[in-house]
């Protein structure tokens, strides 16, 4: 049993010890205020209200306090604007980038400046296993992190990948091509188990992928055995490209999957729709960089 | 040195979204969750990553943190467990194949801590090797009380399992051990 003595323990080293404290302070500082972004464009579109409620009552109250007000405007029109300050998450979105036309599916975010830092920590986890899934990715897009699945998207030549880290686990997918094939190869998802809260396993399947260029109302959605059906969540890369992804996550069957109904995919394109079915183990194992 | 308080104290600022209450937790913890990570994986690099991973997660869920008899550590445990068993699966293929080959030589020219890192690093494959065919939740039992120090009861917090199980994973992790022990012996 002595050959089962661990060796002892070491000190973490210092420059570890640094880098890491730093990134964990850096993800909470970024992650704190993050939760509460809406404070600060409300705070402002309730104080741009009181204001023109203000300027308002002042015009309708007449007197001579009213020189700063513009005249001839129109107060209840200010109001009306400026008490409506959500930009409505689900309209088309004119001022978004992007090269296809999709009005099916919520474009959830343009990505750009990293505003979570914890963001960064992940994507360093997801470079390092790049170097074997995807050689030469760069990263183009990210999903927004749901405080569970922190998805981005990687791209060398004419390939792409996913990389998705959930409670401390990293998936990379197998590279596809950027040209979406016909075929159910496009629409495979991984699989990771993980223990669950109440005890037993969750699964999380997770699918990705690229919106064909020029494709107009585009829209995946999948079916999954619990009988959820869950559409797609679009971003646009920063190559120009718009990219979809699929999550979801359900408690683990019992005995063997492959006897629970197929996951079953509906395409529509361009107003014609596809079905595919996947196959257990063929098709629900994308993961390149751990086993199903 | 900390008290009970200070830990509930701790515990209470990261519900309250403090950062610096994570960074003092990562402070006072950090390395006993690398060497735990280090015992599960076999690897100093992977167990640093393990490491930052454990404690996003712990802020991640910094409002279901856990105090055990005062102390914030076996939920800590229970946390790192998770990660690096996930951590595991994907590593454990590479490490079989690391271990087929020889090993890695210690250059002259390092440091002598880096070579007592390669040191140890090729003890614990060893060790990992050798206790691979227990099932990973005897594993896990083995690793946190024969190895961190854990009591039965923190590891059964750690592990969210009553404390009758760690006994009896732990008892049957032993019998399989002494066993394999015995026949590698006979085997030689």
């Amino acid at each position: 049993m002595s050959d089962l003595t661990p060796p002892p323990d070491e000190p973490m080293p210092d420059q570890a010890r640094a880098r890491i404290r730093a990134e964990l302070l850096a993800a909470a500082q970024g992650d704190r205020p993050s939760g509460r972004r809406w404070v600060v464009p409300a705070a402002a579109a309730a104080a741009v209200v009181v204001v023109a409620g203000l300027a308002g009552w002042a015009m309708q109250s007449g007197g001579g306090g009213s020189e700063g007000a513009p005249a001839g405007a129109s107060t209840s029109a200010t109001s009306t604007e400026t008490a409506t300050p959500e930009p409505g998450p689900t309209e088309p979105g004119p001022t978004e980038p992007g090269p296809t036309d999709v009005r099916s599916i919520e474009v959830s975010k343009v990505p750009g400046a990293q505003e979570d830092h914890q963001v960064d920590v992940k994507e360093r986890g997801c470079a390092r296993t790049m170097r074997e899934t995807l050689p030469g990715a760069a990263q183009v897009a990210d999903f927004p992190d749901d405080g569970v699945h922190a998805t981005s998207v990687w791209v060398a030549g004419d390939r792409f990948t996913i990389c998705d880290v959930a409670d401390g686990m990293t998936t990379t997918h197998q590279p596809l091509p950027l040209t979406p094939g016909p075929g159910v190869e496009t629409f495979r998802v991984s699989s990771m188990y993980l223990p669950a809260d109440g005890g037993g396993f969750d699964v999380t399947r997770v699918a990705a992928g690229v919106v064909p260029d020029g494709a107009a109302a585009y829209d995946v959605r999948y079916r999954f055995p619990d009988g959820a059906t869950v559409p797609a969540e679009l971003t646009t890369g920063s190559d120009g490209r718009t990219y979809w992804r699929v999550v979801h996550r359900s408690a683990a069957p019992e005995g063997s999957e492959a006897k629970q109904p197929p996951i079953e995919v509906t395409l529509t394109l361009s107003g014609v729709r596809h079905d595919y079915r996947l196959q257990w183990g063929l098709d629900t194992c994308a993961q390149a960089n751990h086993g199903c | 040195m900390t008290t009970e308080g200070d830990e509930r104290a701790l515990v209470t600022a990261l519900r309250s979204d403090d950062p610096e209450a994570l960074a003092t937790l990562f402070d006072r913890y950090g390395d006993r969750v690398y060497n735990h990570c280090f015992r599960a994986t076999g690897d100093w690099a992977d167990a640093e990553d393990a490491t930052a991973s454990v404690f996003l997660e712990v802020w991640r869920h910094r409002r279901r943190v856990q105090v055990h008899d005062g102390s914030a550590l076996p939920w800590l445990y229970g946390v790192a467990t998770n990660v690096c068993r996930n951590l595991t699966r994907s590593r454990r293929r590479r490490l079989r194949a690391l271990a087929t080959l020889p090993p890695p030589q210690s250059e002259p020219d390092h440091a002598d801590r880096v070579t007592d890192r390669v040191g140890s690093t090729e003890r614990m494959r060893t060790v990992l090797d050798a206790i691979r065919e227990l099932p990973p939740r005897e594993q896990e039992v083995l690793g946190l009380v024969a190895w961190s120090g854990l009591s039965y009861e923190e590891a059964a917090a750690a592990l969210d399992v009553p404390v009758g199980t760690v006994r009896s994973r732990l008892s049957r992790a032993r019998a399989r051990l002494a066993t394999l022990t015995s026949r590698g012996a006979h085997d030689e």
